[in-house]
């Protein structure tokens, strides 16, 4: 019996753009949630705790005074690392998506590709900046609240600082996900070859631990920011455990947050890449398509799978390791 | 050799650039400008003020948005601080007591008490609340009230103990370090039902 071959369809190259469509669905669905039922706005505060409250509670003892500095000093650090892996980022997207288009026709000029990534960075960065305005009317909400009643105090810009290392962190996430889409792209699809899909799964790795990472370290970042308001508050106060409270539920619904978007990025792109590969096994050894990928080393073992899954993740795992290392710390210097 | 057509592609792609550049330059401006919580948009201490301090004009400036600047500073005036606020650090309508407090307060000094169960109401007193302190004297059987005290902080007083910070009339100063020296101390608020709201 024959299988008759039919064309591809056009819509198929909807499918090159899932790395940017789920990932846009994620960021958009939680932005829904947060203003129905989490947005604070000076005529409906919803913060748990005023204003008052905890310049009320901010404490003068030594200790705490320490502890500020201390509390600086890391968020200075982290900001600095944060800053660079949000470079690193749109420099890796850059490459992967250099790597894995076509060379364009001779006639047309060498350096259209380098154009076609200046394009897709500067409109990440259009969007990041819209969504960091849009977001900056949000004053009221309880992180806003005790970063400007304590840090805000003496560092009156730390909103503003927030509000540009947060989009420059979104257009490193966006180019990486384009840098995914890229990485499925293909003119034709019967041009595809085994080297050619090698070339694009290895392409794809780069994006999985390099956008992990930097939203690993915006977790951080986020977790020393707001570690550095609560430390203007005791621990051992009342106020001080409540804030402590709200900044792990904070810092773990951002990780969760980052999470589902590494994996919006990442997982759509690796499943279709997969499917390729297992398509080509087919036509290549139709008795034995296993046999083949064996042979050419495109099977995945769990040792191969572990260090995706770790990376996935990773900005989950962040908030409470940075919280483990910071008590492990403590016990070090007593 | 490049067709007429194609080069009209690259061209149309680096305007887009351009396009998306200038795009970006423009927003980065308005985020750095326009961004809500700037600094330079809100109400700061033009010096340092102490808490229970009835704000004027003259210690207040705005920082940014000067068509916003008396409407905002208004809000704020003739009114106590609750908390202390150093120089150039933001003053928001959270952090000042209710203008019908503003006799309350007027001849106020801040005493603080150690925090305990009872002071504390089981941790559930706030900043800006009004309640009442009775303290009955170790042995004794007679108490003494205190009646519409603001809370004004609860705050660590060392490392080991929390202490509550109260407004009381300047007049009562001595009765009450008489009535809480060595003496047991009960807070209480009252429960403001629905009924009695509405009256």
């Amino acid at each position: 019996m024959s299988i008759e071959e039919t064309p591809p369809s056009k819509w198929r190259r909807i499918t090159y753009l899932l790395p940017l469509i789920v990932p846009g669905l994620v960021f958009v669905t939680f932005f829904v949630f947060y203003s129905q039922f989490l947005f604070c706005s000076p005529n409906d505060p919803c913060t748990p705790l005023t204003a008052a409250e905890i310049l009320s509670g901010t404490s003068n003892l030594d200790q705490t005074r320490v502890a500020t500095y201390v509390a600086r000093a890391s968020w200075a650090l982290i900001s600095g690392v944060h800053l660079l892996a949000c470079l690193a980022a749109i420099v890796t997207a850059g490459l992967v998506i250099y790597q894995a288009l076509p060379e364009p026709e001779p006639e047309y000029p060498k350096n259209l590709k380098w154009l076609l990534i200046l394009i897709v960075v500067a409109a990440a960065a259009d969007i990041s900046l819209l969504v960091a305005i849009w977001v900056s009317t949000d004053v009221s909400s309880p992180a806003q609240t005790l970063l400007r009643t304590t840090v805000g105090q003496m560092v009156p810009s730390i909103n503003r600082y927030n509000r540009l290392a947060d989009a420059l962190s979104l257009t490193g996430t966006l180019s990486l996900a384009v840098a995914a889409c890229a990485t499925l792209w293909q003119r034709d699809a019967a041009e595809e070859n085994e080297t050619e899909l090698v070339k694009r799964v290895n392409l794809l790795r780069p994006v999985l631990y390099v956008s992990a990472a930097t939203l690993a370290i915006a977790v951080l970042k986020l977790s020393a920011t707001l570690g550095w308001a609560a430390s203007y508050l005791s621990p051992d106060s009342e106020i001080g455990k409540s804030v402590v409270i709200l900044v792990r539920g904070i810092v773990a619904s951002m990780g969760t947050f980052y999470t589902l978007l590494v994996a919006g990025v990442y997982v759509p792109a690796a499943l279709l890449l997969r499917a390729r590969i297992r398509k080509l096994a087919k036509s290549q050894k139709p008795d034995d398509p296993d046999g083949w990928l064996a042979s050419h080393g495109l099977t995945l073992s769990f040792p191969q799978y572990l260090p995706r899954v770790i990376a996935l993740l990773g900005p989950l795992l962040a908030g409470p390791l940075a919280e483990l290392l910071s008590k492990a710390a403590l016990a070090f210097t007593g | 050799m490049a067709t007429p057509e194609k080069n009209r592609s690259v061209k149309r792609a680096a305007i887009l650039l351009g396009v998306l550049v200038a795009l970006g330059g423009v927003l980065l401006w308005w985020l750095l400008t326009r961004d809500p919580t700037d600094p330079r948009s809100r109400v700061v201490a033009k010096r340092d003020l102490p808490a229970l301090r009835l704000l004027t004009n003259a210690d207040l400036e705005m920082r940014g948005s000067p068509e916003l600047s008396n409407s905002a500073i208004e809000e704020l005036t003739n009114r106590h601080l609750l908390v202390g606020v150093k120089q150039g650090g933001e003053v928001t309508r959270e952090m000042v007591a209710p203008s019908e407090s503003k006799q309350l307060l007027a001849d106020a000094i801040a005493v603080a008490i150690p925090m305990s169960a009872t002071t504390s109401l089981a941790g559930q007193l706030h900043a800006g609340d009004m309640v009442d302190l009775v303290t009955v004297p170790k042995g004794g059987t007679q108490a003494k009230t205190f009646e519409n005290l603001m809370v004004l902080s609860i705050a660590p007083a060392n490392k080991d103990a929390n202490a509550i910070t109260l407004a009381i009339p300047r007049t009562q100063r001595d009765d009450f370090a008489l009535a809480v020296t060595g003496g047991e101390l009960v807070l209480t608020r009252r429960i403001i039902v629905a009924n009695q709201q509405s009256k």
